[in-house]
């Protein structure tokens, strides 16, 4: 993962196409959270690179409390 | 339109309670530091230049937070405890540039929890194009 953050940061001109987001219980001030991404998707179309990102959300007592799902564009 | 109809009243059709805000250097520089996400894309006016927008913009995610601030004034009780959110970021969003955020109620669906709205959203820019547009989802319990 390291290695693929270092090449997306190198490629510059990196767009945030679309986000998905669910939430499924309000946090409060002072909670911890622990955001878990992973890769869902990596893919070459019409010159371009589109990279999705999932991550979840937990709270404390390993609760579910949000979901998100990124897609990038990355200049090939 | 919503905020002060009865969610139990809520029909197909019914358009949000929108607003408008004007998306100021400010704004863009406190939401990198409230997100976390310092790319020059939005703070560095000399990077911006280089890039295929020319300038600064936005974050996409700022516009979707104006979506989130709309749901909530919209439905004061029930969004804060669960909604879905699916956004495409169309056009980019430039500093000093008033974006009007609207809705409308798609559609009312039954689901095992009770019933849900399912609702279009966007955020239109000064010329009338669309920065970013999608579907919401809230519960209505």
């Amino acid at each position: 993962m390291d290695l693929f953050s270092k090449e997306i940061l190198a490629a510059g001109g990196v767009v945030h196409t679309s986000q998905e987001a669910e939430f499924f219980s309000p946090v409060m001030p002072g909670q911890r959270i622990t955001a878990s991404a992973r890769l869902a998707g990596n893919s070459v179309r019409r010159g371009s690179r589109f990279v999705s990102v999932f991550t979840e959300f937990r709270n404390e007592s390993n609760e579910m409390v949000a979901t998100a799902s990124s897609t990038i564009v990355v200049p090939v | 339109m919503t905020g002060d109809t009865p969610l139990s009243t809520l029909q197909q059709g019914d358009r949000l309670r929108g607003f408008k805000r004007e998306v100021t250097p400010e704004r863009i520089s406190a939401y990198a530091d409230a997100s976390g996400d310092h790319n020059p894309l939005h703070l560095d006016p000399e990077y911006a230049k280089t890039t295929q927008f020319g300038g600064v913009i936005a974050h996409g995610m700022l516009s979707m937070a104006l979506v989130g601030e709309l749901m909530a004034a919209n439905f004061p009780t029930t969004w804060h405890s669960g909604g879905k959110m699916k956004l495409r970021f169309k056009a980019p969003v430039f500093p000093g540039e008033t974006v009007e955020v609207t809705g409308e109620v798609q559609t009312i669906k039954e689901t095992a929890n009770g019933s849900e709205a399912i609702c279009s959203v966007t955020c239109l820019k000064p010329d009338g194009t669309e920065a970013l547009s999608g579907t919401v989802s809230v519960s209505l319990q």
